[in-house]
């Protein structure tokens, strides 16, 4: 009896055009665009040289440091290469600035650098940090080799030497305790977080198609010989089922395809999306029971809830440390939170306590739903229907 | 005979509406039961409480003997529903519909198959086995509903309200099952408001209103009550108010009415009205187009018992 | 007046959904936009940074920290190392570094303390290492002169508080038209996914196949039939614009609102609603049921914010998406907003590439419409 209403509702679920494309494509849809989106992002420790023009007036011209230093990283053969670089007069540089060619230009007046820019942003202030830098450099080597030489001397070319090898050998003792960490990944991993929410409203189907007072073909269920408990968990595993199949397909995808990166192994990543769309599967069964409306209404409060818990875990542009400060206790209940939660320790912490204590969040959730629902399913007649 | 279903004392109201008011009835093996009755009059209540699908205030229902509970599954293994509502999956085609839900009730897969080809067969949907739902008309889509139902062979079987909007075809197609599921060997409940329907099929008919039993018995003994013989009906041109009053003279006319150049003669007993009726009118001279009579129907007991007619 | 009369009663039957609708869009559209949002904004500012200072707070520590305080933005301490991580993760704070004990004369004395340092990715920590680094290195390379400490902290003080100075050429603030910006564009999904879901659930009761043949055999003519229903689908896609103008005007303020650059907003979301219109006129003559409906919504609405920058600004889009996003109209309505950003003056030759793009969002307007009404006349006989 489970096998043969299992397979008969694998089958119904299979060919129901709306629930396939809701669990099997549009989180497929969804991950390609993340992809295309983030895809900049995704790499963006990997600097790009930026359009820039340095304005070559006669002092540029007499000032050693500076023309040495922007020949240096304006070379397109240098793995150090800054900059992409136009040497051209002042109209020219204004000119291209005002075309937005460049993202602005450096021009030296009273032997001290000037930056002059359109509009504030990232580049811009590498602008100007890497001209500040040379030029603190240069007074740095001027006054070091002062000192060497005493206060009443010119230092000699010697001198001067020295005192940039002293400069360039300068090398503070920095200990950095680098991690792994890239933002965007939690875009993809609410993604599948959402995606187990889709168990939800398999769920609902399929509740509803086990009770009478809910749809007409749950009249035919309840009169047959058969425990509601075995044609409803059959029914539910048969969802599971399918949700877990395309569940895995999507993790493969986005690592194998789209390169996301997830921590740990593959079966902590896949006992993650196990728990989370069970937690999904008995809020859906939940809400079906418990909620006396259509089932309209009932997708929409599915559609809700984990649209609402997908904003809040983090999705539609990263505002989940926002949420966890504001509303901390949200992302702790919300399944869609839990389950992103679970995924990011995997990826960022290096001992696994908070993945599993994400986990077995959604476990205890997932009982707890199971338990209300199965309490107010126990009452199997009903007033009216 | 035995009787499948006792049902004692059964009261269910919503809010303050009474659906079913102190109704018992029996059902016995073999047997097609007609429930009568306007809409709202407690049919499909009735039966839902009978099925254990509705909570109800007050009464016994036992069925084979037994009283029926919703985890009562071996009394529901032998029963059979065919609901109003067509109750499908459009996902499966005609097969798979009817092996599903025979599937529920039937374990093994050879015995399955063939019962499957029993019902499709038995409702006449061989040739569109393999269409899905949307494909099949109003009348193939009822028949599918009702091979979903009975397609177990079950022992009893409930068919509620099977050929509302159906096709003249169909509708004959499933009276002829119904009658070949009773040969068969099961007991039938049949809840319609087609008094045509209960005339020809039902060996017993139950006539309901505002939840209560009004009637009860074969057709003949249901005509009985309506206290009529016959009808007689003559299109007559002219009557003056004279020739009128002198119908009501023949032997056991109840009542006569006339009205646009139609005479209606009601006989409350008597074998030969007719011939009678035709001698008189003969012997007065009086000209007339068409004359037939007329059995009463069910309709006219149930007019004769509250007082509107059963098609409202 | 019958058929218009039908469409605002269908309209009134689900007034449930088109509130549920708008309100978790708008939720949506306004969290997104008063969040803090690290990810997709990139101003520059200073990097916010979390100091532990082990070490004494005088002599170099001292001037060190103060360097510090002037160029980033140190943020109290996180006692929770956890909270500290995840704060590193979402990019709240940038570095974080450890001052060891002693730090001042092992730096005075050339010893090359050991600073400890942990930041987050992407440019905002590359920037603050440089930031950090630049006082340790001149440090460490003053620190060769074996000067006193003092000496010491006078030297590098004075070395880095010679800085570049920067003219910003630009009269426009963008920053303070970057809000708004990212308010309307955003506004390319709400719109979109507002206008289609309900027009289309509108359409599609007018469509269903019963009815579609009482209107054809009636004798009100297809195009008229298709004039008027088109004609309340504006009334409600201009409500739609007008109540997410009044929102602007709480969320961004008065004071943009009713500059000329509220003007060029306003009557660039105009467009792209009439332009939302014809595409949900357009999806409900394609479409017969309101799942598929949804289904094509969510696909058209997301699809066309990410590929156009509505979601992530455009200049971080790789340029074959770009290239491709030219076809969609949501492109042109997005560039609008961006260009309005940076606007420095209104006359024509800087107003022009905004005009243009608007000509563009009319044109797909009118090829939209064009195309409904070829299919919506094949379609006349029912297949």
């Amino acid at each position: 009896m489970f096998w043969h209403n299992y397979k008969y509702a694998l089958r119904t679920l299979l060919k129901s055009k709306s629930l396939v494309f809701w669990t099997l494509a549009f989180p497929f849809i969804l991950a390609i665009l993340f992809n295309l989106a983030f895809a900049r992002l995704h790499d963006y420790d990997v600097f790009e040289p930026f359009n820039i023009a340095v304005v070559n007036n006669d002092e540029f011209e007499k000032n050693v440091a500076f023309k040495t230093a922007f020949n240096t990283l304006s070379d397109d053969d240098s793995d150090e290469q800054l900059f992409k670089t136009q040497f051209v007069d002042m109209d020219e540089a204004e000119r291209l600035l005002d075309d937005d060619k460049i993202e602005g230009f450096v021009y030296i007046a009273d032997a001290q650098p000037h930056v002059k820019i359109k509009t504030n942003g990232t580049n811009q202030t590498v602008l100007k940090s890497v001209t500040e830098q040379v030029s603190q450099t240069a007074t740095m080597v001027e006054e070091i080799a002062k000192s060497e030489a005493g206060n009443s001397e010119q230092p000699t070319m010697q001198i001067y030497l020295n005192a940039m090898k002293i400069v360039s050998e300068a090398e503070p003792n920095i200990k950095e305790d680098s991690h792994v960490m890239n933002m965007v990944v939690i875009e993809f991993y609410t993604l599948i977080a959402m995606a187990c929410m889709q168990g939800a409203m398999l769920s609902v189907e399929l509740t509803n198609r086990c009770l009478p007072n809910l749809s007409n073909r749950g009249k035919r269920v309840a009169i047959a010989p058969t425990r509601k408990s075995t044609t409803l968990s059959s029914g539910l595993a048969a969802g599971y089922t399918m949700l877990l199949f395309s569940l895995c397909a999507l993790i493969l995808f986005m690592r194998l395809v789209l390169g996301v990166e997830f921590g740990g192994n593959i079966w902590l990543i896949v006992l993650l999306a196990a728990a989370g769309s069970l937690s999904a599967m008995m809020l859906g069964m939940l809400l079906s029971v418990a909620l006396k409306t259509n089932e309209g209404a009932k997708n929409i409060v599915v559609v809700i809830v984990s649209m609402v818990g997908s904003l809040f875990a983090g999705m539609f542009g990263g505002m989940k440390i926002y949420f966890d400060n504001m509303l901390p206790f949200v992302n702790k209940i919300s399944p869609v939170g839990l389950i992103t939660d679970g995924y990011y320790s995997l990826y960022y912490y290096n001992d696994l306590g908070r993945y599993f204590v994400n986990l077995g969040s959604l476990l205890i959730i997932s009982a707890i739903f199971f338990i209300l629902a199965t309490r107010s399913l126990r009452r199997s007649r009903y007033d009216s229907i | 005979m035995k009787n499948v279903i006792e049902v004692k004392h059964l009261t269910k109201s919503y809010k303050q509406n009474k659906a079913v008011d102190d109704l018992s009835l029996t059902v016995k093996e073999g047997e097609i039961l007609g429930l009568l009755g306007p809409n709202g009059s407690g049919k499909t209540t009735t039966m839902n409480c009978i099925l254990a699908l509705l909570k109800f205030d007050d009464g016994k229902i036992s069925i084979f003997g037994k009283e029926m509970a919703p985890d009562a599954y071996d009394i529901k293994a032998k029963i059979g529903v065919v609901f109003q509502e067509v109750a499908v999956f459009d996902e499966l085609t005609v097969y798979g519909n009817i092996d599903y839900f025979c599937g529920l009730y039937v374990e093994d897969k050879a015995t399955r198959a063939q019962y499957v080809d029993d019902a499709l067969k038995l409702v006449g949907l061989e040739d569109n086995k393999n269409q899905y739902p949307k494909q099949l008309s109003g009348g193939l889509l009822r028949r599918l509903n009702i091979a979903c139902g009975i397609a177990h062979k079950p022992k009893l079987i409930f068919l509620d309200e099977p050929t509302v909007a159906v096709d003249p075809q169909s509708r004959n197609n499933i009276l002829e099952g119904i009658k070949k599921l009773r040969d068969d060997g099961a007991t039938i409940i049949y809840t319609t408001h087609y008094m045509e329907e209960v005339e020809i099929l039902c060996d017993r008919v139950i006539i309901l209103d505002h939840g209560k039993i009004i009637a009860e018995g074969t057709n003949d003994e249901l005509k009985a009550l309506a206290k009529i013989e016959e009808k007689v009906t003559v299109e007559v041109a002219d009557l003056s108010p004279k020739q009128l009053s002198g119908f009501e003279k023949i032997k056991n006319v109840d009542a006569v009415s006339y009205e646009d150049g139609v005479l209606k003669v009601v006989f409350g007993k008597g074998k030969n009205n007719l011939a009678e009726m035709i001698e008189y009118l003969k012997s007065n001279r009086i000209n007339y187009s068409r004359i037939f009579a007329e059995r009463p129907t069910l309709n006219d007991v149930f007019l004769e018992l509250t007082g509107k007619e059963l098609r409202d | 007046m019958t058929v218009s009369r039908a469409f605002w009663k269908i309209a009134l039957k689900n007034i449930g959904t088109i509130i549920t609708y708008t309100a978790i869009l708008v939720t949506f559209g306004t969290m997104n936009m008063s969040a803090n949002n690290t990810s997709l904004q990139y101003e520059a500012r200073k990097p916010a940074i979390v100091v532990f200072n082990e070490d004494e707070n005088v002599g170099i520590t001292k001037s060190f920290v103060g360097y510090l305080e002037k160029n980033t933005e140190i943020k109290p301490d996180y006692k929770d190392d956890d909270k500290l991580k995840d704060a590193l993760f979402y990019e709240q704070v940038i570095l974080v570094l450890e001052i060891p004990k002693g730090f001042h004369q092992d730096l005075t004395f050339g010893n090359e303390p050991e600073i400890k340092m942990r930041s987050s990715a992407g440019y905002q920590a590359e920037l603050a290492k440089v930031v950090v680094k630049r006082y340790l290195t001149t440090a460490t390379a003053y620190a060769k002169l074996h000067l006193s400490e003092e000496e010491l902290a006078k030297r590098v003080d004075a070395t880095l508080a010679n800085e570049t100075k920067v003219e910003i050429k630009s009269k426009v603030d963008s920053a303070k038209y970057g809000k708004a910006t990212r308010y309307f564009s955003f506004a390319n999904y709400t719109i979109l996914a507002c206008v289609i879901t309900i027009i289309c659930l509108i359409m599609i009761s007018f469509n269903r196949t019963q009815i579609r043949k009482r209107n054809l055999v009636s004798s009100i003519e297809i195009g008229k039939m298709n004039r008027i229903l088109l004609k309340n689908c504006c009334i409600y896609a201009v409500a739609v614009w007008l109540f997410y103008l009044a929102l602007g005007f709480i969320v961004i303020g008065g004071e943009i609102m009713l500059s000329g650059y509220g003007l060029i907003y306003a009557i660039n979301s105009l467009l792209f609603c009439a332009c939302a219109t014809t595409v949900a006129f357009l999806i409900s003559q394609l479409v017969a049921n309101q799942n598929a409906v949804n289904g094509l919504m969510n696909v058209v609405a997301l699809g066309s914010s990410f590929l156009c920058g509505a979601f992530v600004p455009a200049e971080y889009l790789p340029d074959s998406v770009l290239a491709f996003a030219h076809v969609l109209p949501s492109f042109y309505y997005v560039d609008t907003n961006n260009r309005v950003m940076n606007l420095e003056s209104f006359d024509f030759a800087s107003l022009w590439p905004i005009i243009l793009n608007m000509i563009i969002l009319v044109g797909f307007t009118v090829a939209i419409v064009i195309v409904t009404n070829i299919i919506s006349k094949k379609r006349q006989k029912i297949a």
